[in-house]
């Protein structure tokens, strides 16, 4: 398409203008996590640093419980990720390939359930948990969080079971192999990238999730890091520093895996209703 | 549907022995559809979860609002004298109105702001994908962590905004951001807008890139100019996607609570106290689990709505 001088200038305004506003924040705190204390609550906010320094990176990692929290993040996004992986695929493997009554309904459940809020979840659960002593473990976030990767990844990859063709899975019923086997040794290998999206979503939702990770787990051992932040703010009055790095670390994992995963976000988040 | 498959039809043999407990399968077979034997326990753990963890917490909810549970205290059933009381209730009709402009205005700028950036996306320079990646950055990290990143530049004394808008001679004194009763929620919904706008722009971008340019070329055939060409061929093609993402969108953005967690605390004088937050701060910092209950469930007629809408368009797509 052919522009004229002033739409161009027009649209590299309105995207530039784009760009500053997102990318800002990010920058902002990458750099402050680079500052020196004299300068982050100095009186004039300088947009190019003059100072750098290390030190609050260092005290993140040794003055405060943040390599505990990371790892509980990875420990609860994986398993979670696992799981949710696991029984989906054998969901979505009957739903779409055997004949049972029910089908239609387990089908929409799983909408109805991926669009229930925590909000409104969170309490009931937190009294269930404190009735099974899961509060304040990880096994207990592990199992909040698959309340909404389970739908979501049931779902999409019921989606993407359609699209495989079957001729396959029948010619080896056909030679005797079990619906079991089918799965794990045709279907599944065919659906290998809506599985490898599938994890990397449910890693990223329940990484970044903070809802049940601050109301069940009050312990800072079992924390996340998005729980786990919330109690670095009390422990110093100048903590800005370390918070800011601590949020560009945590937020590595989840960039890393969207970025990857971008070509099929859209279609994800939105169950298939919106075609990426 | 199970019902529509006559494959169970198993001619019977007559003389076999076992033949009572086939007869049972055959009739388990007609009455379960052809593969249940195999069904019911692949979908055993899917069921688990949707039926241990989100229907069972939902209903123990309604049951919970209906009691005086106290974090310690099992609590007796006490009727509707929760939902009574919140009606009575000062701290509840406010929640209810700042909700209800909050995510209002929330999502209508995210809309706005979203479909402008999806234009303009949809015609932008090279590298395009380098500018898409750019622009999710805000959604793909933690709310909570964005939410810390936007405290920190809303500080009162050493905060960028503040200390920016003293340096261009704009005002003369420090701005409380998040501690001006005019200003608080005004900052929240900016930093959701910060940090919701992506998604609409990446669903958006997918919609357009979706509508045939034969519909545009043909529309500049008959004359139509860049506005009528947007109203009658780019609006009526992106509406399906533009409900799915705004109704979706309603209910995530009404629901969350972390923003107001992290930046205001419902703070100040309640004028960021929306009932997520409201919820949170009854049942676990209050203690009181059935009061704390009844609050989302008072919203949840209104979102059944949503969710109905939702599900209808979303299971039609598929």
């Amino acid at each position: 398409m052919r522009r004229s001088k002033r739409q161009l200038a027009v649209l590299i305004g309105i995207q530039s203008a784009l760009v500053v506003w997102t990318a800002f924040p990010f920058y902002w705190m990458l750099v402050t996590s680079v500052k020196e204390n004299g300068e982050i609550y100095g009186p004039v906010a300088r947009l190019i640093p003059s100072t750098f320094t290390l030190v609050h990176w260092r005290e993140l990692f040794y003055k405060t419980p943040f390599v505990i929290y990371f790892r509980n993040s990875l420990i609860i996004a994986t398993v979670t990720a696992v799981l949710s992986m696991a029984i989906g695929a054998l969901a979505a493997y009957a739903i779409t390939r055997l004949t049972f009554r029910g089908r239609t309904i387990a089908a929409r459940s799983l909408v109805y359930s991926y669009l229930v809020p925590p909000a409104l979840l969170f309490i009931p659960l937190f009294q269930l948990f404190g009735d099974l002593h899961l509060l304040n473990t990880l096994q207990g976030l592990i199992l909040a969080d698959l309340t909404f990767t389970v739908p979501f990844c049931t779902w999409l990859l019921v989606g993407y079971f359609k699209t495989v063709a079957v001729d396959m899975e029948e010619a080896a019923l056909v030679d005797g192999c079990t619906r079991l086997t089918v799965l794990l040794r045709i279907t599944l290998p065919l659906s290998a990238p809506a599985l490898v999206v599938v994890a990397l979503f449910s890693f990223t939702m329940s990484w970044n999730e903070f809802l049940y990770a601050v109301v069940f787990n009050t312990n800072s051992n079992v924390r996340p890091v998005t729980a786990g932040l919330t109690g670095m703010v009390t422990e110093d009055v100048f903590f800005w520093g370390r918070m800011m790095a601590a949020a560009a670390l945590g937020s590595v994992p989840p960039i890393l895996l969207y970025t990857a995963a971008q070509r099929w976000i859209v279609q994800g988040l939105t169950l298939g209703g919106v075609k990426g | 549907m199970a019902s529509s498959d006559d494959r169970s039809e198993v001619i019977m043999p007559r003389s076999e022995p076992g033949r009572e407990s086939k007869l049972i399968r055959i009739r388990a077979t007609r009455l379960f559809g052809r593969d249940w034997a195999i069904a019911y326990p692949f979908l055993l753990p899917v069921l688990a979860v949707l039926i241990g963890l989100v229907a069972y917490p939902f209903f123990s909810a309604i049951w919970l609002s209906l009691t005086s549970t106290t974090i310690g205290s099992p609590g007796t059933f006490i009727g509707l004298a929760n939902y009574q009381r919140l009606l009575g209730d000062r701290t509840f009709s406010n929640s209810v109105f700042v909700s209800i402009v909050y995510t209002v205005s929330a999502v209508g700028l995210k809309f706005l702001v979203g479909l402008l950036a999806a234009l303009v996306l949809n015609e932008a320079l090279p590298p395009k994908n380098l500018w898409r990646m750019l622009l999710f950055l805000p959604w793909s990290v933690p709310v909570v962590i964005n939410a810390y990143t936007w405290r920190w530049i809303y500080d009162d004394l050493s905060g960028v905004l503040s200390q920016t808008l003293i340096q261009w001679g704009l005002t003369d004194h420090y701005i409380l951001w998040l501690a001006d009763k005019t200003l608080a929620l005004k900052s929240v919904i900016v930093v959701e807008l910060w940090q919701g706008t992506p998604f609409y722009i990446m669903t958006f971008l997918a919609g357009l890139a979706a509508i045939p340019t034969e519909l545009y070329e043909a529309a500049k055939v008959d004359g139509a100019g860049a506005m009528r060409r947007f109203l009658h061929v780019t609006l009526p093609c992106l509406t399906p996607v533009i409900t799915i993402v705004v109704l979706l969108s309603t209910i995530w953005t009404a629901n969350n609570m972390q923003l107001v967690y992290v930046l205001t605390r419902g703070g100040p004088a309640r004028t960021t106290e929306i009932f997520p937050y409201l919820a949170y701060a009854t049942a676990i910092q209050a203690k009181n689990l059935g009061l704390g209950a009844a609050i989302p469930l008072v919203f949840f007629p209104f979102m059944a709505v949503v969710i109905y809408f939702l599900t209808r368009r979303m299971l039609r797509q598929e």
